[in-house]
């Protein structure tokens, strides 16, 4: 077995470890970080394709939780990790739902004022912004429903750059493009195709991490890497399997929450699809943070997928798949769910249990959108529950409405969190205000398994703030 | 090694009904392949990498489940294997998968969104060199 030692030991490269690494680094520490998937060029493949999922993913996407409705969940699996593949949204949380945790988690030094300037850090160095490009024909039909509502609405800023090299489509400015870079810059060390198997503990101590690198060819090799601190950032399902198979299971993996997404395809008379402009920013606002809607990516493998079964002339409407658009509901999940260590495999076994109230949201969601669509102009709806008919009129969108258990319908999820609850109420959280685990002296949490419930709103911005303002409490004690 | 031979032996044994099922979810009402029958070789081949790819247990429960209900079509088709049946046969198969409750009626879900995506995945491929493209991040 070969030895390794660092440090710090930052295990994963996604928004939480990565900006981890590069402020320590940049402050002149030793920083490992330790990525199980591979380091790639953030163009390697095209968003959201067959390709990327082989070489971004884990599982290749198709992971999924157990209970009475499953949900398909993605995690990302390489250096950078979900920034490289989700589709760079940013959002600051709302300042009540901060407030909300800094009091039921009793959450020290926490709340919007106390996190304003890593925000602020945060747009200028990942160069937050709105499309250079202009409104996506698929955003507008979205924005013209939402108008003749009189519903709210607005554009999502990304992180991604618009510099004269970049050209007119601009570049996204994942942590393989931004964080990863600064911190390699600063002296730290970026391990790749490296994945973490267990923290070996001694009394309130971790004293060393086992690992298997995978070298080119496919050999494996084992890894024992030693350090002074651990920053476990594997995101909210990856670290509280790693943080329970070393045996640390105190509140660790029993509070997953989610954000569960339904999606509906909808034909128009015109083309609305430009698969230039990739994923659609727009979202309807009107009824967060419970329930949102907006635009998905729609290539023409994704359009198929989500026609639904029961299309009259689907040759027809997939050769002209430019005129249908995906449009998804996200609903702020109240569900709980558990992860789990399978004995043996090690593997994550993730349940979760959507409530009667999430299925109706999402139902509730669906009829919204519904109503959306066909105000926008949408000339057919292709329902996502699988049996059921199109709909072509405003008045069939009550068969949307109800989802009860047991549906068909594809329900997945991009946003996990909270499996590793922050804050100083030892009862139900498993670190403290600022990242470390109770009970011991040298481990940390930085991803988003720290968020204490669902925050309603893409949670990137939130992690990378909470993440940013974490790294430099951590200094301080150094 | 015992693990590898396992997993191909495995992969060969699901292949035909993987094809076939594919085939099936993206054909028009008489069975025919909507961009053409030639894409669906690459796409089940696509398709069994992304079920070898998922978590081992997870993999483990598809394989076994196409392998039954593989089985119940052999049962249904007097002795005929799912591939070698006829449409309408194949179809009341799956039909009667999709009305069933919890993990078989998820295991069809699967094939019909999975197959979907995979097929149109290689056509897409075949007409651009890629599949699923958009905005690579990098200059248009």
């Amino acid at each position: 077995m070969r030895t390794r030692q660092t440090d710090i030991l930052i295990v994963g490269s996604g928004p939480g470890g990565a900006t981890s690494a590069a402020l320590l680094a940049e402050a002149g520490h030793d920083v490992l970080v330790v990525e199980e998937g591979p380091d790639l060029r953030v163009d390697s493949a095209p968003n959201y394709s067959a390709q990327e999922m082989s070489q971004k993913y884990r599982n290749h996407g198709l992971n999924t939780t157990f209970g009475r409705t499953g949900v398909t969940y993605i995690e990302g699996r390489c250096v950078g990790g979900a920034s490289e593949i989700n589709a760079a949204l940013y959002h600051r949380p709302h300042a009540e739902t901060l407030d909300a945790w800094r009091r039921e988690f009793r959450i020290d030094d926490f709340g919007m004022q106390a996190l304003e300037r890593y925000f602020v850090e945060i747009e200028e160095e990942l160069s937050v912004s709105r499309r250079a490009d202009g409104l996506a024909p698929n955003s507008r039909t979205l924005v013209d429903g939402a108008d003749k509502l009189g519903w709210k609405h607005g554009e999502i800023e990304r992180f991604w750059r618009y510099d004269k090299d970049d050209g007119p489509r601009g570049r996204r400015q994942s942590m393989s493009e931004t964080m990863v870079p600064r911190t390699r810059d600063a002296g730290g060390r970026v391990l790749p195709d490296t994945k973490v198997t267990r923290i070996l503990l001694k009394g309130r101590r971790a004293v060393a991490a086992e690992a298997v690198t995978t070298q080119e060819g496919g050999r494996r090799e084992k890894l024992r890497i030693t350090f002074n601190q651990i920053i476990v950032c594997g995101g909210a399902v990856q670290t509280p399997v790693l943080l329970r198979r070393s045996g640390i299971k105190r509140n660790v993996g029993d509070a997953l929450r989610l954000h569960p997404m339904v999606r509906i395809a909808a034909r128009f008379s015109e083309t609305i699809n430009d698969p230039a402009y990739g994923v659609p920013v727009r979202q309807v606002s009107e009824f967060k943070p419970a329930i949102t809607l907006g635009c998905s990516h729609s290539s023409l493998p994704h359009v198929a997928m989500w026609l639904g079964d029961d299309v009259a002339d689907r040759g027809a409407v997939l050769a002209d798949w430019g005129k249908v658009g995906v449009f998804y509901v996200a609903v702020q999940g109240e569900g709980r769910g558990t992860v789990r260590a399978l004995p043996m495999l090690g593997e994550p076994l993730v349940r979760y249990d959507l409530t009667d109230a999430d299925m109706g949201r999402m139902g509730q969601g669906l009829e919204h959108l519904g109503r959306l669509l066909f105000e926008s102009g949408a000339r057919e709806l292709y329902s996502p529950i699988a049996g059921q008919p199109s709909l072509t009129r405003p008045d069939q969108l009550p068969a949307l409405g109800t989802l009860p258990h047991g549906t068909a319908v594809a329900v997945s999820t991009i946003h996990l969190f909270s499996s590793v609850p922050m804050g100083e109420d030892r009862n139900t959280c498993a670190v403290d205000s600022f990242g470390k685990l109770h009970g011991y002296d040298n481990i940390r949490v930085h991803d988003a398994s720290i968020l204490p419930t669902s925050p309603g709103v893409n949670p990137q911005g939130t992690i990378m703030a909470i993440v940013r303002r974490n790294t430099r409490q951590m200094l301080t004690a150094l | 090694m015992m693990l590898r031979i396992l997993r191909a032996t495995t992969r060969d044994r699901l292949r035909p009904t993987v094809r076939r099922l594919i085939a099936d979810v993206v054909s028009d009402g008489a069975g025919a392949p909507l961009a053409g029958a030639e894409h669906v070789d690459a796409a089940a081949e696509d398709l069994l990498s992304h079920i070898g790819g998922m978590a081992p247990h997870v993999a483990t429960g598809m394989a076994a489940l196409t392998l039954s209900f593989d089985g119940y079509c052999t049962g249904r088709g007097a002795g005929r294997r799912f591939h070698e049946l006829d449409l309408e046969t194949r179809r009341a198969c799956f039909d009667a998968w999709r009305k069933l409750p919890g993990p078989l009626k998820s295991w069809t879900l699967f094939y019909e969104k999975m197959g979907t995506f995979s097929y149109w995945a290689v056509v897409e491929g075949a007409r651009h060199g890629h599949s699923g493209a958009t905005e690579r991040g990098g200059p248009a």
